[in-house]
């Protein structure tokens, strides 16, 4: 045998070691990735269960592998300094029932609450772009966003959640985004009535990036659905959910910083919301409107 | 050219494939294994047995018609203490022992034990193991030389006198005579019926009780907070740490919970577990002590000053009772009560805990000299003088004692000598050397 044929050996030899070292260290890895944690035949199994108890799965749902990790969170507290100095600059501070602080202007009144909630109430609306049709629900959202963008970067992360109307009356929700997963916790309400908006309400958190080793598989999509018939109960009218997503949620907490969980949302059509720990299967909040 | 290309491909391969290997062998543990919290039991301390978990409130020792009340913590309480019951635990049937007669005349009551709670006798207690369940609340020792006779009394219910076998009664004889009091302990018996007051004021006795006599002397103590291994208590109360979530509060207070259970430490712990898995079962009286004892020693220890001061079955719906236990232990410091914010107050059932509220203090160190306090007939008056400033009319003194009460906020806490009174049903403490209520209490 001469040297050459003996390279080529060697080297044959070294490729199928190195494929068997990497199947060992990364073939789990990969498997993940492309495995399913609900077949096909486990979500239309758990669709049947959810209508017998009255609840019509009618979106769509992740099946795939999840993981996540608590994300630790803390009020974003210049939202309140900002909407002061946006809105009642020179207005002085008034005490409000339970440590609140209201600032009272020409324009508007900005209610800063102890926990980080800030509101600020248009004396008499802010107008929207002119052009905007009321009733259109995109040239609403997109007016209002122009408006968002105006009032800061922060806003930037705020995905338009779900739109109610009353009449003449719109509200516009918005929840703050973690890496492209909704952290329901923080939030934003529009409540505009025709093309002015009347009020706003801000709730905005300063998430923590989790390490990756501290994250968890999740539990699937259609456990975390039988969970909430469960706690739900049978409803007597059909319910439609009308989304199902992975994201982060926890009750607002007067504190320091936190950490929040994730959890499988579940939206109604009525505006409702139920959160389901993903690590868990406790209900996190029966119901959130 | 060829060649070389081949060299320095298996060149990379050699080095890769030893990377491989090594990352392989030594490299990261996957993700999952990580975060796998395999159920390591985590307590502090080993249950304590039953015949540690009740000790008496008030142990009197009489000689030459004086009276000693020694206090916990004291060598001689403890070695008192364990004698008796040791001999508790010999006798197992009281009704062998039954004298039939009365006392002789000449008979002196020598030792006197106030249990409360109450000592759990019967077959589930080690103390008088054949004797019908019950509690006992107090015992007297009686003595005529080396003969010695016991008076047990169940709630309201005293017993007949059990004379003791011989070698107890010498036994118990040489104790007493061995005794050599210090001028500290010394106390005296106020009967039931009418005390005229310093300043003509008048209380009515409800029942006799102790007091401290002559006089007493106390001192100022520095206090610091129990320092309590906070990964060991967070192990203690969550099995899978890995889905406990921390919340920080604006006070520096730390909040745990996984969304079933709460943990929050700050000045002590605050713990609550509303959802109760299990029904829960009645437990005999025996068994809630040994419940309560164990959940104490292994959610915080049991630190050796601390007593168990009451255990009370919770009521139920429609006056029945729960099966749910509120147990509560409180400190002594240098063989007084510690009162004020500073105890173990626990709510739990057979299955675990249901609330749980841990504050409590150990001496650092003494702050200046004993000095001498007001006796307790000045402090009955201030108490009196105190209430009819309310309109109270009727003075009917239930309980007195020296004690301390916390004070000084949970920077620089420190316990001040005071008396504890209770009459007319209504709690009064007031600062032992002043007589007014100390700062921060309010009742």
């Amino acid at each position: 045998m001469n040297l050459s044929r003996a390279k080529t050996l060697l080297i044959c030899a070294f490729l199928g070691l190195n494929l068997l070292l990497c199947y060992h260290l990364f073939g789990g890895e990969i498997r993940k990735l492309t495995r399913v944690a609900v077949s096909a035949a486990e979500l239309r199994q758990t669709v049947r269960q959810l209508e017998d108890y009255g609840y019509l799965l009618e979106t769509k749902v992740d099946r795939a592998v999840r993981k996540s990790a608590f994300l630790t969170v803390a009020p974003l507290w210049e939202v309140g300094e900002k909407l002061r100095e946006e809105f009642t600059a020179a207005a002085a501070p008034e005490s409000g029932p339970s440590g609140a602080i209201f600032y009272d202007g020409d324009e508007a009144k900005v209610k800063l609450y102890p926990a980080g909630l800030a509101r600020v109430e248009f004396n008499s609306g802010q107008a929207l772009p002119d052009e905007v049709s009321f009733s259109n629900d995109q040239e609403l959202t997109s007016a209002f966003e122009l408006f968002l963008q105006e009032l800061g970067p922060a806003f930037s992360e705020a995905r338009l959640d779900y739109l109610e109307r009353y009449g003449e009356e719109a509200v516009l929700h918005y929840v703050q985004l973690f890496e492209d997963m909704p952290l329901y916790s923080g939030y934003l309400t529009a409540f505009l009535e025709n093309n002015r908006l009347q009020a706003l309400e801000i709730y905005w958190l300063v998430p923590d990036k989790p390490l990756q080793e501290k994250e968890m598989e999740v539990i699937p999509v259609t456990e975390a659905l039988l969970k909430m018939a469960e706690y739900l109960g049978p409803s007597t009218q059909p319910r439609r959910i009308i989304k199902a997503e992975l994201g982060f949620y926890s009750c607002e907490y007067d504190a320091e910083k936190w950490e929040v969980p994730p959890v499988w949302r579940f939206l109604f059509e009525d505006g409702e919301s139920c959160f389901i720990n993903a690590f868990t299967g406790n209900l996190e909040r029966e119901i959130s409107n | 050219m060829i060649e070389r290309v081949k060299s320095a491909v298996l060149f990379f391969l050699v080095l890769l494939s030893i990377l491989l290997t090594y990352q392989l062998w030594y490299g990261r543990k996957p993700v999952e294994r990580v975060i796998t919290n395999g159920y390591e039991p985590a307590y502090f301390e080993e249950p304590k047995p039953l015949s540690q978990l009740v000790i008496p409130k008030c142990l009197v020792v009489y000689q030459e018609n004086l009276c000693y009340r020694i206090r916990p913590g004291n060598s001689n309480y403890k070695h008192f203490w364990e004698e008796l019951s040791r001999m508790l635990q010999e006798i197992d049937e009281p009704a062998n022992y039954e004298y039939g007669e009365k006392l002789p005349a000449d008979a002196e009551l020598c030792l006197n034990l106030i249990f409360d709670p109450a000592l759990p006798v019967g077959p589930e207690s080690v103390w008088l193991k054949n004797a019908p369940s019950g509690g006992l609340t107090g015992m007297q020792i009686w003595r005529q030389a080396d003969r010695c006779w016991g008076i047990l009394q169940e709630g309201e219910e005293t017993g007949r006198p059990l004379l003791l076998p011989a070698q107890w009664g010498a036994h118990l004889a040489a104790l007493c005579e061995q005794f050599s009091p210090s001028e500290k302990s010394l106390c005296e018996q106020i009967q039931a019926g009418e005390l005229q007051l310093p300043r003509n004021g008048t209380v009515t006795v409800s029942a006799p009780i102790y007091v401290p006599a002559g006089k007493p002397v106390m001192a100022d103590l520095l206090l610091k907070a129990e320092a309590l291994d906070g990964e060991l208590l967070l192990n203690t109360f969550f099995i899978n740490r890995s889905l406990v979530r921390e919340i920080k509060e604006k006070d520096g207070g730390l909040i745990y919970t996984d969304g079933e259970q709460g943990l929050r430490l700050h000045h002590g712990l605050d713990y609550s577990c509303p959802r109760i898995e299990q029904k829960p079962v009645p437990l005999s009286y025996p068994a809630a002590l040994l419940t309560g004892g164990k959940l104490l020693c292994y959610y915080g220890g049991w630190p050796e000053n601390l007593r168990l001061e009451s255990l009370v079955q919770e009521a139920g719906a429609r006056g029945r009772q729960a099966e749910i236990y509120q147990a509560q232990w409180r400190s002594y410091l240098k063989g007084y009560l510690l009162l004020g914010d500073a105890e173990v107050a626990m709510t739990y059932h057979h299955g675990g805990l249901v609330d749980y509220r841990r504050k409590l203090y150990e001496l650092h160190y003494q702050k200046g000299d004993d000095t001498v306090v007001q006796d307790y007939r000045e402090a009955l008056a201030a108490a009196v003088e105190l209430l009819a400033a309310k309109g109270v009319e009727q003075y009917i003194l239930e309980e007195m004692d020296l004690a301390y009460y916390l004070t000084g906020g949970p920077l620089q806490p420190r316990a001040i000598p005071v008396w504890a009174i209770r009459i007319s049903g209504r709690e009064l403490i007031l600062e032992a050397s002043e007589l007014i209520p100390p700062e921060g209490w309010e009742k």
